[in-house]
């Protein structure tokens, strides 16, 4: 304790000096950890008044309600920062463990799902996850209204104790099925996997986990139609821009009735231009011909001559790919908009720390190498295999950056 | 020796080294040492943390799995971040001039000795 009051009074004086800093998150950490909970609460919110979109401060804030046992409030801190940060496990694992608190099982399941989906091997989460599910399942059964049973026929009685008892394991048949459906829901084939989900419900109703899942794929495939159904949005969009021959020759048509034929084509052009806002907002960002997409992509295929890259692509900030090579398992398009993510999210903390210009980022995992960078508007993405080591990585990127500069300029 | 030590001892072994931390996913410092008083390092960790689910998420959907070590270079300074313990970092901020090899080098080998504070 008395560290922690040391290190209280030394917050303290640097919150005095700089007191726009952001120094009041670990204060308030600090007096959290010393038990002073309605300060460690004071400091925070004074803090967010002036740093509203400070998402580590809102996280020390809930965990602060949390261990006040103001689970409401908790709640209310931790969905703010989920909003704007949908991929922070910590916040998911709290909100889980509150929900868990309040008896709110199905959102407690939820958020223990989300953590999983982000870290596959958390075995705390995996065990609350259980716990959840069976207390979803343990008032359900409680709350049953009892009914009368039926006085058996001495042959139906008999019938009713041959019956085998329900399995508290899923059967072989149940996990075969369970299997195929999340092969389907991989493979996108949504349909399918509610096919078969919907089959098991009909047996075994009760069934939380499919219940789950069968949420998850529902949810999967709504995601899938508005991906689409944007991306259709965007083709009409595209088709409309384009001066088409048959528009000229309608111009044309009609033109040479009135002998007006160039100012006819010209309001043919401004007339499709008025319909386009949208799409010129995107292509305004960064525009490349097919000839430099095709030379930048020549630089990203001979990078996989180096022992351990596999690949890389070239994007705008928005997630729209200019140019990739990449192995034949990963979809560019697909990883796109998550790249785009993790890079707004780096600029976006780089700013904030006032550290300058990001120059690169290496993530380096147990079987390979992530690194990304930008080059002008758009960002080079680069994917290296447990062959190559974050200083060759380095090495390499800075002889592509002046090659794909040199195209771009 | 205690986290401060520890943390301590890696940033006077590395030349440029500005500051060491440990510090939680959800961006909280357990403690952190500093040379330079204009650099928050338990800041700047609590700031970066956000980037460490991202990266996660990022070597999970390219097959890569666990992520080990994160490193962001920026115009003034270059973060070094490596996983240790159970949703852990170890943070180590240098200088553009800092010995970024003998930086990975420190934290290496001191997070089983910071680990076994946890």
């Amino acid at each position: 304790m008395p560290d922690v009051m040391a290190e209280i009074e030394e917050l303290k004086k640097k919150l005095q000096q700089n007191p726009d800093s952001l120094i009041f998150v670990p204060l308030a950490d600090a007096y959290r950890r010393a038990g002073m909970l309605d300060e460690a609460i004071e400091i925070c919110k004074k803090g967010l008044e002036k740093h509203q979109s400070y998402t580590s401060a809102r996280v020390v804030l809930g965990r602060i309600y949390s261990e006040k046992n103001m689970i409401d409030d908790a709640i209310a801190e931790l969905k703010k920062v989920e909003a704007v940060d949908m991929d922070n496990i910590m916040v998911h694992s709290m909100l889980g463990n509150a929900y868990l608190k309040k008896k709110r099982y199905a959102e407690a399941i939820e958020q223990f799902q989300k953590v999983l989906s982000l870290n596959p091997e958390d075995l705390d989460t995996q065990e609350k996850l259980k716990e959840a599910l069976a207390a979803k399942q343990e008032p359900e059964k409680v709350n049953k209204p009892s009914q009368p049973e039926p006085k058996p026929q001495p042959q139906a009685q008999a019938k009713v104790e041959a019956q085998p008892k329900k399995e508290e394991k899923p059967s072989d048949d149940i996990q075969k099925s369970l299997k195929a459906a999340e092969l389907y829901t991989k493979k996108e084939d949504f349909e399918k996997a509610i096919e078969i989900y919907n089959e098991i419900l009909s047996k075994d109703p009760e069934n939380l986990i499919v219940q789950q899942r069968l949420r998850e794929v529902y949810n999967f495939q709504e995601k899938k139609l508005e991906k689409l159904k944007s991306s259709k949005q965007k083709e009409e969009i595209k088709s409309n821009d384009k001066i088409t021959a048959e528009d000229i020759l309608d111009v044309m048509r009609e033109a040479v009735k009135e002998e007006k034929i160039e100012e006819k084509i010209e309001e043919k052009i401004k007339e499709k231009a008025e319909v386009k806002p949208k799409e010129e907002k995107v292509a305004e960002s960064i525009t490349f011909d097919e000839k430099k997409a095709k030379e930048i992509e020549k630089i990203l295929k001979d990078l996989t001559n180096i022992d351990g890259l596999v690949g890389g692509i070239f994007l705008q900030k928005d997630g729209k790919i200019i140019a990739s090579f990449l192995p034949p398992d990963i979809n560019a398009n697909e990883i796109g908009k998550d790249i785009a993510k993790i890079v707004d999210k780096t600029e976006m903390s780089v700013a904030n720390m006032k550290q300058g210009k990001l120059n690169h980022v290496i993530i380096a995992s147990e079987s390979g190498q992530l690194l990304f960078t930008e080059i002008g508007k758009g960002v080079l993405f680069m994917i290296g295999n447990e062959k190559i080591n974050m200083g060759k990585m380095s090495y390499v990127l800075k002889d592509i950056v002046v090659k794909i500069k040199a195209v771009t300029k | 020796m205690d986290f401060k030590s520890l943390l301590q001892k890696i940033v006077e072994n590395v030349d440029g080294a500005i500051g060491a931390a440990v510090i939680g996913e959800d961006g909280i410092a357990i403690d952190q040492y500093t040379t330079r008083s204009d650099f928050d390092i338990t800041a700047a960790g609590a700031e970066y943390s956000t980037i460490i689910s991202s990266a996660k998420k990022a070597s999970q959907n390219f097959g890569l799995g666990k992520t080990t070590e994160v490193l962001i270079s920026t115009e003034k300074a270059t973060m070094i971040m490596m996983m240790m313990g159970k949703n852990l970092f170890v943070t180590l901020a240098l200088n553009l001039d800092g010995n970024l090899g003998r930086g990975r080098l420190e934290l290496k080998k001191t997070i089983p000795e910071l680990e076994k504070l946890i």
